[in-house]
């Protein structure tokens, strides 16, 4: 089983003084999700070859794509 | 086949050190694909955030696996590379390798004033600089740390210092303008399975770089 987990974690600090005075915010917002996943290897397996090459090729365009550096 | 305990490159201009033992080829894939990144952003970005944006792109899409990425902004009121480092990795490494990386900025800083590699990092400190300017107050530096596990750090320190900066940054604190300083860290994991595929055509587009533009420190402990 896998556990997909997202966090989001936002937090905001402000201060501001007017003459003698100053006032001050503090504000966090956490925002959490998980997802229980199971891989099916059985499906995976007949397509493992053609996303190993999907990725290689992802890899291969990249390079193929920064200018001549010599 | 393993190198000795540690190790320090420079790589267009930037510090790479490894830690430990590692075999000679997992150290050619980690320095020709950083070369590789350093290179290709150099031609896209000079602007230090972009630059490293740039990069990551780069050798993200060549195999490093990332595990973690962040940003922060110490409030210090001065600073050299070596200070900053230290504050962002004592999570990462023990006191004896933070002691190696002081000990590593050190050979660099003295390495002799006609050496190419030092040239080389003092240009790639300055880059920053306007083209008309011979000195810059903005320096910039890649300092990648591989550690034995093969978790490749990488640190990208941005810093305005109120002076002209010079090759003392590495380990000397400059006092810094009111802007404080960035910076960016990257953990990576090279995937050396998937590596293998492309690392022919990674040296292929290398090509004479490899040569010029990596050096070799054969840096021990002081």
């Amino acid at each position: 089983m896998m556990i997909l987990n997202c966090n989001s974690l936002d937090v905001r600090d402000s201060s501001r003084g007017i003459l003698f005075w100053k006032s001050t915010s503090q504000e966090t917002k956490i925002q959490t999700a998980a997802q229980a996943m199971y891989l099916n290897l059985e499906v995976y397996a007949g397509i493992r070859q053609l996303v190993l090459q999907k990725i290689g090729d992802t890899a291969r365009n990249a390079l193929a794509d920064i200018p001549d550096l010599d | 086949m393993t190198n000795s305990a540690f190790d320090t490159y420079i790589v267009n201009g930037n510090i790479t050190v490894f830690l430990g033992q590692h075999s000679t080829a997992f150290k050619n894939d980690v320095l020709n694909s950083s070369l590789l990144g350093s290179l290709a952003s150099n031609l896209s970005s000079v602007a230090p955030d972009a630059w490293f944006y740039s990069y990551k792109r780069t050798l993200g899409s060549i195999f490093w696996a990332t595990k973690a990425d962040a940003s922060h902004s110490p409030k210090v009121k001065s600073a050299s590379i070596l200070t900053l480092t230290e504050l962002t990795l004592s999570r990462y490494l023990t006191t004896a390798q933070l002691g190696q990386l002081a000990d590593c900025l050190a050979v660099v800083k003295n390495l002799p004033e006609d050496s190419e590699a030092l040239a080389a990092c003092l240009n790639n400190v300055q880059r920053n600089q306007p083209v008309e300017q011979t000195t810059s107050n903005t320096a910039r530096l890649l300092l990648t740390v591989v550690c034995e596990n093969t978790m490749v750090i990488s640190c990208n320190i941005t810093l305005n210092a109120a002076s002209p900066v010079d090759i003392t940054i590495l380990d000397e604190e400059f006092p810094l303008e009111k802007v404080a300083p960035q910076v960016d860290l990257w953990i990576t994991y090279l995937g050396d399975d998937n590596y293998a595929g492309i690392r022919d055509k990674v040296i292929e587009k290398l090509g004479s770089n490899i040569k010029t533009k990596l050096f070799h420190l054969n840096a021990t402990p002081l």
